[in-house]
Order: C-alpha cells, then sequence, then structure tokens
C-alpha cells in the first residue's frame, strides 16, 4: 500500500517551509531558542572560530540534570556546559560532528565542534567550541534517530512522522528533506538504506507489530505483522537491518523479511547493537516483563539464527555497544565490562571498570552507559559521578575524570567525516518504560 | 627522538612575527614600483624573486596565519583592488578569497592552479620545477603591465629558475640512492614531492603531534606504520607534549619536521626551507 502522501511530494513542501521555522530560532543564545527580537540567520554558525588540528578529535556528549557537557574524548576535559531542562537524549546526528538532542518541542542540534573537511587523498580536521546551537527539527514526541550510509532519519512517535535527510547537511537550513507518515503515531523507528529504501515500523498507540519495507518511491515491496513490541533497529554487515520483537526479531536482508523467534515463548529483544563489518547482531534478551536479564542474544543475519550467551551478571540495555573489532561489550552489574567474542559466543575478557550497580525501577535515572568512539570503550559511572575511557585491547581503563555532575545519557562523534554511518550505532533505545 | 627542535624554534617563533613581512597594506605605490599582490607566501616568494626592485609584494595571508580558509578585511579588498598584478592560488581551500578574486576580477592576474594538478592538494610549490612554471607565468604577467622592463622581468624569472634548477639537482642527486622509500608524513602535503623524486608518500591519519593519543588510535598507526616499512614519522612542526616520545618508544621510529613551506617566519625563506627539508628527508628515509 502507497504511503500518504508521496515522499517526493512532501519533500518539496517540506523543503520549502522548515527553513522558516529553522531561522526563527537561530542566532538567539537563549535556550528556549524563541526570541523573536532575534536576528534570523541562515546558519547554525560555530561558536569561535575554527582551528586547524592535526588529527580528528573525537568528542563525547552527556547530559545530566538540568543540562548538556561536550567532552573531549581524549583527554576527558570539559569543553562546554549548556544548560537545557528536562529529561533529554542524545544521539550522534551520523555527520561525525553533531549530535541530535531529544529534548522538548524536538530534536536539536548540539555541535560537536570537531570535523573533518576532506583534502584530495586526506583530510583536514578542525575544532571549535562545541555549543547547543538553536536549530531543531520540531517534533511533537521526539524519538528515534537513526543514521546510516549517510542519511539521518528521525522518528516522531507523537504523529508518527518520518523525516529523512542527508546526515552531512544536517547543518545546513537548506537541506533537502523527506517526509513522510506512518498510518498511525507509535513509538517508532525507521532505517533508509544506501538504495533510498525505507524499513519502517507499524502499529498504532496501543499495539505495534509490523515491519513494512518501501522503496525509494514510497511503495511498500514488503511487510511482516508478527513482531509483536517492535522496537529498536540496527544495521549490521551487507545492509542487513535487525528489528526486535517480543518474541524474537525480523531480519530484512536481500530483500526479505524474515522472522526469527525466541527460544522463549516471551523472550524480548528490544535493542541491537551492529556494525557494518560484522554479520552478527548483538541484542539484549528478557525472559519477562521485569527480567533483570543476565541473558544476551548474537543474532547471526547470514542464516537467520539467534543464540542465547550468558553473562556472569545482569545488566541493562544501555550498556551495550560493540568494540572497535566487532566485539560485544556489556557493562555488567558487577562492574565489569564483558568482552563477548560474537562469531563464538564466549566472553574472552571481563575488565573491571566501575564499582558494583544495579538498575533502579525509574529508566531515566543516571544508569552506567557505554559508548564507543574512535576505538575506545567510554563508561559513566553515575555514582562516582566519574567517565572511563577504556582500552579493550589492552584490557584495561586507560583513564578516568572526575565530573562535576551526574551523567546520564552519553553519546560520541568522531570529529572525522563518516563513511559509513553504521559503524555508529545510534538511535537503539529502550521504549518499554517510555510515558 | 626528536632531531628537528631548531626548526621547530623557527616555526614556533613565527606566531609573533606579525604582519612585518606583509608590506604596508597597501598595494599602490608612488615609487612607480608595480603593486603586487600574492595570496601565500609561495606565491610572494616567486613575485618577489622574479620583480625584484621593481616591485612592491603584499602578501594577504599574514605571516604565520593559515592561508586556508582565509578570509580577507575589507583593506585587504582594497588593496587587491588596486593591486596591478594578483598572484593566486584558485581552488585551494580559500573560497573567499576565490570569491573576491572572481568578483574583482583583476585585469592582470597570475592564477597557479594548472600547476596544482594533483586532485586538491595545493601543495605544487613543494616540487621547484612547478615553482620555475609560475616564475614564467609571473614574468609575463609583469611585462605585460610594465613592458618598459620586460627584459628585467625576465632575466629575475632566469634569475630564480637557476636557484630552483639547483634545488632540484640537489634533490635528485641526494634522494636518488631513496627511490621507493616511504615518506611518512602526518599531513599528506608532500604529494608533489613525492612524485617528483620518486618516494611513496604514506599518510598516518589520526595523529597530531600536539595532542595526547589514546592507546587504540596508537594501535592503529602503529599497524600502518608497520604495514610502511618507514623508520621516521615527517611532522610539519617539532613533536611537543612527550608525544613524539610515545611514538619512538611505542613504534620504534624517530621523528622529524618537513616545512611545507605554506607560510613562513620573518626569518626563513623557501630555498633554505627547501634544503631542510631535503636534510631531513636524507635523515629519515631509508634509503638504498
Amino acid at each position: 500500500m502507497p504511503i500518504r502522501p508521496s515522499p517526493a511530494l512532501r519533500a518539496v513542501a517540506l523543503a520549502a517551509a522548515l527553513p522558516l521555522v529553522l531561522a526563527a530560532g537561530c542566532a538567539s543564545a537563549d535556550a528556549d531558542g524563541d526570541d523573536a527580537g532575534a536576528a534570523p540567520t541562515t546558519e547554525a554558525a560555530p561558536a569561535s572560530e575554527p582551528a586547524e588540528v592535526g588529527a580528528g578529535a573525537p568528542r563525547l556528549a552527556l547530559t545530566y540534570d538540568g543540562g548538556i557537557q561536550v567532552l573531549d574524548a581524549t583527554t576527558l576535559e570539559v569543553l562546554a556546559d549548556e544548560s537545557l531542562a528536562g529529561f533529554n537524549r542524545l544521539n550522534p546526528a551520523g555527520d561525525g560532528r553533531h549530535f541530535l538532542v531529544s529534548t522538548q518541542g524536538g530534536f536539536r542540534l548540539l555541535d560537536g565542534g570537531a570535523w573533518a573537511e576532506p583534502h584530495g587523498d586526506h583530510d583536514h580536521y578542525y575544532t571549535a567550541d562545541p555549543q547547543l546551537t538553536d536549530m531543531l527539527f520540531p517534533a511533537e514526541k521526539p524519538g528515534h534517530v537513526v543514521a546510516h550510509a549517510g542519511r539521518t532519519v528521525l522518528f516522531d512517535d507523537g504523529t508518527g512522522d518520518v523525516t529523512a535527510f542527508d546526515s552531512a547537511e544536517i547543518a545546513d537550513p537548506d537541506r533537502e528533506l523527506l517526509e513522510f507518515s506512518t498510518p498511525e503515531a507509535h513509538h517508532g523507528v525507521a532505517v533508509e538504506l544506501a538504495d533510498g529504501s525505507v524499513l519502517v515500523s507499524d502499529g498504532d498507540e496501543e499495539s505495534r507489530s509490523g515491519v513494512r519495507i518501501l522503496d525509494a518511491a514510497g511503495t511498500e515491496i514488503a511487510a511482516r505483522d508478527d513482531c509483536p513490541n517492535v522496537h529498536g533497529e540496527t544495521v549490521a554487515a551487507d545492509e542487513a537491518i535487525v528489528i526486535g520483537c517480543q518474541d524474537g526479531a525480523v531480519l530484512y536482508r536481500g530483500g526479505e523479511l524474515t522472522k526469527i523467534d525466541s527460544p522463549d515463548e516471551y523472550g524480548r529483544i528490544g535493542n541491537q547493537f551492529g556494525t557494518a563489518d560484522s554479520p552478527i547482531v548483538l541484542g539484549d534478551y528478557e525472559r519477562s516483563e521485569d527480567d533483570r536479564s543476565s541473558t544476551v542474544a548474537l543474532i547471526d543475519t547470514t542464516t537467520a539464527s539467534l543464540r542465547l550467551v550468558d553473562l556472569p551478571a545482569p545488566y541493562w540495555y544501555q550498556s551495550f555497544d560493540r568494540g572497535p573489532d566487532g566485539e560485544g561489550l556489556v557493562l555488567t552489574y558487577d562492574g565489569a565490562l564483558q568482552v563477548i567474542d560474537v562469531g563464538s559466543g564466549t566472553v574472552t575478557r571481563s575488565i573491571a571498570v566501575t564499582a558494583p550497580w544495579e538498575e533502579s525501577d525509574n529508566w531515566q535515572d543516571p544508569h552506567p552507559q557505554v559508548v564507543v568512539v574512535d576505538g575506545m570503550a567510554y563508561v559513566t559511572e553515575p555514582a562516582t559521578r566519574q567517565i572511563h575511557a577504556v582500552d579493550i585491547e589492552g584490557g584495561e581503563v586507560w583513564k578516568s575524570a572526575d565530573l562535576d555532575v551526574t551523567p546520564n545519557e552519553l553519546a560520541g562523534v568522531s570529529g572525522d567525516v563518516e563513511e559509513h554511518a553504521e559503524h555508529e550505532h545510534e538511535g537503539e533505545h529502550d521504549d518499554e518504560h517510555d510515558e | 627522538m626528536t632531531r628537528a627542535g631548531s626548526l621547530g624554534a623557527a616555526v614556533a617563533g613565527c606566531l609573533v612575527c606579525g604582519l612585518a613581512a606583509c608590506g604596508s597594506g597597501q598595494a599602490a605605490t608612488d615609487d612607480g614600483r608595480l603593486a603586487v599582490v600574492a595570496t601565500s607566501y609561495p606565491l610572494e616568494y616567486v613575485a618577489a624573486e622574479v620583480g625584484g626592485d621593481l616591485v612592491a609584494v603584499t602578501n594577504l595571508t599574514p605571516a604565520g596565519g593559515d592561508s586556508h580558509g582565509l578570509e580577507l578585511s575589507p583593506r585587504d579588498v582594497t588593496t587587491l583592488t588596486a593591486a596591478d598584478v594578483v598572484v593566486h592560488l584558485s581552488g585551494a581551500l580559500q573560497a573567499s578569497v576565490d570569491d573576491v578574486v572572481a568578483q574583482q576580477d583583476p585585469e592582470h592576474l597570475v592564477d597557479a592552479a594548472p600547476l596544482a594538478d594533483h586532485g586538491a592538494d595545493p601543495h605544487f610549490w613543494l616540487d621547484p620545477m612547478r615553482m620555475a612554471d609560475l616564475a614564467d607565468d609571473v614574468a609575463g604577467e609583469f611585462a605585460a603591465v610594465d613592458p618598459e622592463h620586460a627584459a628585467e622581468y625576465a632575466d629575475g624569472a632566469e634569475r630564480l629558475q637557476a636557484t630552483l634548477e639547483r634545488l632540484d639537482e640537489q634533490y635528485a642527486e641526494e634522494l636518488a640512492a631513496c627511490r621507493g622509500a616511504t615518506l611518512l608524513a602526518s599531513h599528506e602535503a608532500f604529494g608533489y614531492l613525492a612524485d617528483r623524486y620518486g618516494l611513496e608518500q604514506v599518510g598516518v591519519a589520526g595523529l597530531d603531534p600536539h595532542v595526547e593519543v589514546s592507546p587504540a588510535r596508537l594501535r592503529q598507526v602503529a599497524d600502518d606504520v608497520r604495514k610502511s616499512g618507514a623508520r621516521t614519522i615527517f611532522f610539519e612542526a617539532a613533536a611537543g607534549l612527550g608525544v613524539a616520545e610515545t611514538l619512538a618508544s611505542e613504534l620504534d621510529l624517530g621523528s622529524d619536521v618537513l616545512h611545507p613551506i605554506e607560510r613562513v617566519a620573518d626569518d626563513e625563506t623557501y630555498p633554505e626551507l627547501m634544503v631542510a627539508n631535503l636534510a631531513a628527508l636524507r635523515r629519515g628515509l631509508v634509503c638504498g
């Protein structure tokens, strides 16, 4: 069935309308961004003059109650501290430089202040002061941000609207937007593949179990409706997409949608972590709604099979990522970062990183988070207000830094050209506790 | 080990040299000299050598300033407009200067762009024979504006070309045994040089000699270096903060300085820096 209205038509309409929306808030130093007296500008101008540096400068962003800090990922020094009220979520925007903050009113652009510009057969690297810009992608209930193959896709849970654009043009108010809506608003997700086809979830506020594939023209070419509580996405090698279900996962590969069943009747996969180089996807796994699970799922996208791996202790869904060589990384309650060989399904190393911890009943409370940037794994420890940089191959914490805030959400950008946006794992977060 | 302390100090000194080398900022001259505007040091050098006492050359990139992304002040634009001859390299990361030059459309413009034909790499001047070609273009343009002194400009170009040819011979001779050697550079600015003298430029992406390096990145660089077979990493400036030592010990490598000669200190000149670069290459390359 064709989606409404056709993406091509809406893209034209939106490209014309959006610059006005964005311009209204630009150039205002106010956090609320609606200062009517502000002179409209058309660029998210850097706060400081760019300086050329000798190498890519990876950056981390972390939220705390009241704001967001941006850190130099190598020195762990705080480079910027921006106030922003409310519970905010963070995702890398897909261009190696910016973050998108899911906040009141929409997705707001945070400039990490480090980027690369191609210069023949090599790149030049620049840094400037990070800043929370006033550029906003309006959304009633900003949800998942998915960056893949140079495209960034936003999902508004409040309306079911999907907005996609070239990741590299994120700060350009004249960027061309592709926009369409799902039939009903739901906590959803959409991924755009290199050929312009789109995987999008389907459902409504009560329930959701559908996964649909639309070709570049917006026409449905495949669909399934057997993925209860559909959630999360990741892209593995050969652009295989894995979507989580309450009883397994749906795999989209080579033009076909396949259901992979969990061995348990209730065996929920909600968050998946893949890389462009590995056909194996790592997922969380729960046997009940309130399972404090210590089991993770490994999904082989080449055989559409699933196997479970037991870890020494429970984890929570945001203590996951993939290591520099595709290892599975999970920080467990015992404070150890478990390094999983996803091929053999074995824990090859446990690196002591934090003190023992456990999940609280409120998912919005600060918990340890794990993010890999530029080959290093970063782990926040809210209980001690610290952040740790972990060298996976070396098997040890490289350095730790004390923060003056309690870190909650964590995300990273490379400060480099993102050749394959799928190297990052944007947008995999959980909704089960969603309001 | 770091072997390039003195050159590094000279580079650092450039930060305070300010505008002294840049002339008065006014191109038009009352003393009958041609007002010439160049947009970066290598172009300034050629213009000054070719024109000698007959020209007053203004370099719009302040000494020690970054020629990449140069933004012109209104005064610079005035200077450019008043110039008798403009020497510029278009398409080389000076987009705003490109715009101004295109807008002003100077009657006498030497654009070095055809000499920088390696993709987006602007550093053509590291091949002295490309500089020699530029000398001809500049002399021709000077003569067009000031035909009375055409012979002097031609002489100036010839003298400069003799200097450049000597440099070229010296390079060719001293690097003859190094053909095929890997030139491991922290910033791949040396492609024209590598091409002319049969070297293989390999970039070490991801290292800034002034910035601490994570174990993961160091490992990545170590892999690249091992594959290249090189024994020295060339940085653009002397390494600091102990990173050179870290590299040397972790990677079993030396570090040295190759100057991209894009901007120079007051007391530095193109030929001297080219000679210093050659010495660094002789020290650091694995030659037969």
